[in-house]
């Protein structure tokens, strides 16, 4: 009970322990209750409340006299404190939160990680995910491909996107429904074409109708029956790893056919059994990989499965992203606590006689000390509030950046956790913008410092700690300056990539799938895509136009093994391209130059002989030394296409459909002899508006395909945007955060500069009456700056050399010790610090002897 | 109405607790733990002053002048601390006391107490 007692008295401050302690103590010989003690701990709180208010109000009173002071350090802590809520707040939401999955550390995403050396995903058969299903560490496996088009419903058409997947995604993902039921395997049965809706299509285009269980829509074309309405909020799994929740979703079969084994085109995932490792699935894949190698060889030569936790292939390279923008925010924030110290420092010691007198009249040092702190704290809380409010505002400006550049990037939103976080920055800002300051403070003892304050005896330990502070401020933002000046040298390598595609005025549409998926006859859908290219061709405005299976940068590769007519290949060998049929005005849309024989042309029709156009990579890699014209090579049907050997007609220029990535072998074959059910339209329309001509071929497919909504239309250099926008983001932020760094550290050489050349002006009176000259005065006060500076700067090389290795991967061709980067930013950094300083230097000149001398 | 300074009127009403310390001293000087035993005493247990409050109470007085603190060489426990009445702290508790006197009679007149509640 007497310990309790003691510890609770602890609640208390020390005046009143000091005090009362002792009374306290004597009463409870007559016997202590606890009511007593839980009245005491009350107390305790309440005039540590009581005294924290005066405080506070008192460092309100007096900041009320000092408004530029305030409004500097208001500004800089709602700078460092306002960029760190707002990343943090995307970093935790898009990073540290867990996936929105039912125990989504037990989620792997499957690859076939062969060619190259890189994990190929997407690359999985409908076998495959099936033969997995005996693999003991998996407990569930599924696969899925994007799927969408037109769904008509209740009379009204209207675009769809959707997942076909095979049933235990739904138990995989801990998805459920809210009406009727999720899929199950038997829905994959030939001649069962049951879907499931999202809640929001369900509201939005069914009324929030209960009755819809069992209704039949038409999905492109094909009656699909109702039979499950998924809960809101649940949010999809699909191969581009947008976490968007999908309109509709459909079964894939659970059986697979041999013919099914050779169609590689599904997204992989599975759940592992509790506790099982990662390592020890992947050894069993590598058993499975080589059973399926012996028994399917002509097919399954080079299968390699592997798995990764779903959380690093989702959100691995946003996470690094993320964390590089982190520590830049962070350090942000030391620098602003830095310079904040000094401004603490300055005007806290011109108030030396004022604490001196306080402390004579017996106000304990520790107490002065946290009134000090409080001041900080106080100014801290103003400058985060003004942060949040700032965050608040750059996260709503920022959304549409965020949204392309960011998985889960609409989650991202100022919450409890941010603030949270707010609150840490400010206590942190506090103790370190307020420490140093009050080290310095607290070692002469004041006596000394009443005698002396006032006589310009600057006390050269409290300048040195003042000019620690500003080394640090510019070691960190040179070593920033340095990362931002990598990932800008990054960016504008990555975005002035040439890709082999004219960058502008071309408008692409988004993939259609024309009517009638398994119905059409290919005749029939020639027709259909003839009707369309002519509406298109007749735009007004329109130099060229051509449709084509996938468009440039767009998300769909098809690749197949193309092996040459009369060779044969090792296994594992053969050529692999991207395949893609287009019509003939494909090139002339892109610019794609033809490097030798001819294009295709109107005679190359479903009755001519079958062609094909490859490009230079093609050639180079699997023709060479051969006249690639003349040279047949096998183009594998698709799409319900045929499977020809086709004869090359033509080499074409290479175009990249991945930004980071050098050119793929790609063939060409004539969409007139192999029409797709996928279509998407290319114009090339220099001189009009983007706008009016995407509307404009929008009526096209609709007067062409009256039964299918029109797809969205993209410019290329849209497409490029959206392919570029992680980096672009990085680089926004990272620019953003180097200036702010910058200036704050160049604020911070101001200041002491400044307030060195005051506390100096004796001296300098003193100098300049003896003869100094303007240069010499100048030359010394730049000699310091520059002494400083130079520290600084090295210190800031170490950092950033180390920062620089650490974001390397992120830097694509771009050395992580670029010595044109590392030079131009430190000449960067001297020049500004001159710069900085050069304005207190000539007041230095200015300083009259005489009023010098008269000085305080 | 605008009192003068100086007037301990502007004071009242005290808090019950803080009304009852200077009722306790109001006779002697006594040690805080022996304040709160009168005032419990004379509540018959009513009001009880937990430490806490009886010490935040008594350094708020002893700051504004109320109380003082005494030297007692007789204290048989050296540990406590003796407390006095200053003539600013009489006049406050009159105040406080006079201002209760006013609402006793006003709930006579309205009958909410007997006029022979004292007798």
């Amino acid at each position: 009970m007497r310990t309790l007692l003691r510890l609770v008295l602890l609640l208390a401050p020390r005046e009143f322990r000091d005090h009362y302690g002792a009374q306290i103590d004597a009463a409870a010989d007559e016997g202590l209750h606890a009511r007593d003690l839980v009245d005491l701990a009350l107390t305790g709180i309440r005039l540590r409340l009581e005294d924290f208010l005066r405080d506070a109000a008192y460092a309100l009173r007096r900041l009320r006299a000092a408004p530029l002071f305030v409004a500097i350090v208001v500004i800089t802590f709602a700078l460092g404190i306002g960029a760190n809520v707002a990343v943090f707040s995307v970093l935790n939401a898009v990073v540290l939160k867990p996936l929105p999955f039912k125990d989504p550390n037990g989620i792997v995403v499957i690859f076939d990680g062969v060619r190259g050396g890189a994990k190929v995903p997407d690359n999985l058969s409908l076998a495959d995910p099936l033969d997995m299903r005996s693999v003991p560490t998996f407990a569930a496996t599924t696969a899925l491909a994007g799927d969408g088009g037109t769904m008509l419903a209740r009379n009204t058409p209207f675009a769809v996107s959707g997942l076909d997947v095979i049933p235990d995604y739904f138990n995989i993902l801990g998805i459920t429904a809210e009406l009727g039921r999720v899929l199950e395997p038997s829905d994959g049965d030939p001649g069962v074409h049951d879907i499931v809706i999202s809640d929001e299509v369900w509201r939005s285009h069914f009324n929030a109708d209960p009755s819809v269980i069992g209704e039949t829509v038409r999905l492109n074309g094909v009656p699909e029956r109702i039979v499950g309405v998924l809960r809101a909020g649940q949010p999809a799994l699909d191969p581009n790893g947008s976490l968007r929740s999908q309109d509709f979703y459909a079964a894939l079969p659970e059986r697979a056919t041999f013919a099914d084994r050779e169609e590689r085109y599904l997204a992989g995932f599975a759940r592992l059994v509790p506790a099982a490792s990662i390592a020890s699935t992947n050894a069993q894949l590598a058993l499975l990989s080589t059973r399926l190698q012996k028994l399917y060889p002509k097919i399954d030569h080079d299968r390699v499965f592997s798995i990764v936790p779903v959380r690093s292939e989702l959100l691995g390279s946003a996470a690094s992203v993320l964390w590089i923008i982190f520590a830049a925010v962070v350090g942000i924030l030391l620098i602003a606590c830095a310079n904040v110290g000094n401004l603490l420092g300055a005007r806290w010691s011109t108030r030396d006689r004022e604490l001196a007198v306080r402390s004579a009249l017996g106000a304990s040092a520790r107490r002065i000390g946290t009134q000090l702190l409080i001041e900080a704290g106080v100014l801290a809380t103003i400058g985060a509030a003004a942060g949040v409010a700032l965050a608040y505002g750059a996260l709503h400006a920022l959304a549409g950046l965020l949204a392309n550049a960011l998985p889960r990037a609409s989650t991202v939103q100022i919450d409890g956790a941010s603030l949270l976080y707010a609150i840490g920055a400010v206590i942190a800002a506090t103790l370190l913008a307020g420490v140093t300051p009050l080290l310095s403070l607290a070692n002469p003892d004041l006596q000394s410092v009443l005698k002396a304050a006032g006589r310009g005896g600057d006390a050269s330990a409290r300048h040195r700690l003042r000019s620690t502070l500003v080394v640090l401020e510019i070691a960190l933002a040179l070593a920033l300056v340095v990362v931002s000046g990598l990932t800008v040298r990054s960016f504008i390598n990555l975005v002035s990539t040439p890709l082999g595609i004219r960058p502008n005025g071309v408008i692409t549409s988004g993939l259609t799938m024309l009517p009638e998926k398994n119905l059409g006859t290919l005749a029939a859908r020639a027709a259909m895509q003839r009707d369309l290219l002519a509406r298109l061709q007749a735009l007004p405005g329109v130099r060229a136009a051509a449709l084509t299976a996938q468009y440039p940068l767009g998300p769909v590769s098809n690749r197949s093994n193309a092996p040459v007519f009369g060779r044969t290949y090792p296994i594992g060998s053969e050529p692999h391209a991207t395949a893609n049929n287009v019509t003939p005005d494909y090139f002339r849309v892109l610019g794609i130059p033809l490097l030798r024989g001819r294009v295709f042309d109107s005679d190359d029709t479903m009755g001519s002989a079958p062609v094909a156009i490859v490009n230079e990579a093609f050639a180079q890699r699997y023709l060479q030394g051969m006249n690639p014209i003349g040279v047949r090579i096998l183009s594998q049907g698709w799409n319900d296409t045929p499977t020809n050997w086709a004869s090359v007609v033509g080499v074409v220029g290479d175009e990249r459909d991945k930004i980071a990535q050098p050119p793929f072998p790609e063939f060409f074959v004539p969409m007139a002899q192999g029409p797709t059910a996928y279509t998407c339209a290319l114009v090339y329309a220099p001189d009009v508006d983007a706008a009016v001509i995407a509307r404009e071929m929008k009526g096209a497919f609709a007067g062409a395909l009256p039964t299918v909504q029109p797809p969205g239309m993209y410019t290329v250099a849209q497409l490029v945007a959206d392919h570029t926008a992680q980096e672009r983001f990085a680089t926004i932020l990272l620019v953003t955060l180097a200036v702010i760094a910058l200036v704050l550290a160049l604020s911070g050489i101001f200041g002491v500069v400044s307030f060195s050349v005051t506390q100096r002006s004796r001296e300098f009176g003193v100098r300049i009456a003896h003869g100094a000259t303007t240069r010499n005065i100048v030359a010394d006060v730049l000699r310091r700056t520059l002494a400083t500076t130079a520290l600084g700067a090295a210190i800031g090389l170490v950092i950033a050399a180390v920062a620089a290795r650490a974001i390397a991967s992120q830097l694509g061709t771009v050395s992580p010790f670029d010595p044109i980067t590392f030079t131009t930013v430190i000449v960067m950094i001297f020049l500004s610090a001159l710069l900085a300083s050069l304005h207190p230097a000539l007041r230095a000149t200015r300083i009259q002897p005489v009023e010098a001398l008269r000085y305080e | 109405m605008e009192l003068p300074a100086g007037d301990p009127r502007a004071l009242v009403p005290l808090s019950s607790s803080a009304f009852y310390i200077l009722l306790a001293l109001a006779a002697e000087e006594r040690h805080g733990y022996s304040i709160a035993k009168e005032v419990e005493d004379a509540t018959n247990g009513s009001v009880h002053l937990g430490p806490g409050t009886l010490y935040r109470l008594i350094k708020q007085m002893v700051t504004d002048g109320w109380i003082v603190e005494v030297d007692r060489v007789d204290s048989e426990d050296p540990r406590r601390r003796y407390y006095r009445l200053t003539p600013w702290g009489r006049r406050i508790a009159r105040a406080e006391a006079a201002r209760l006197a006013d609402a006793v009679r006003t709930a006579m007149d309205r009958r909410l107490l007997s006029a022979n509640a004292f007798a």
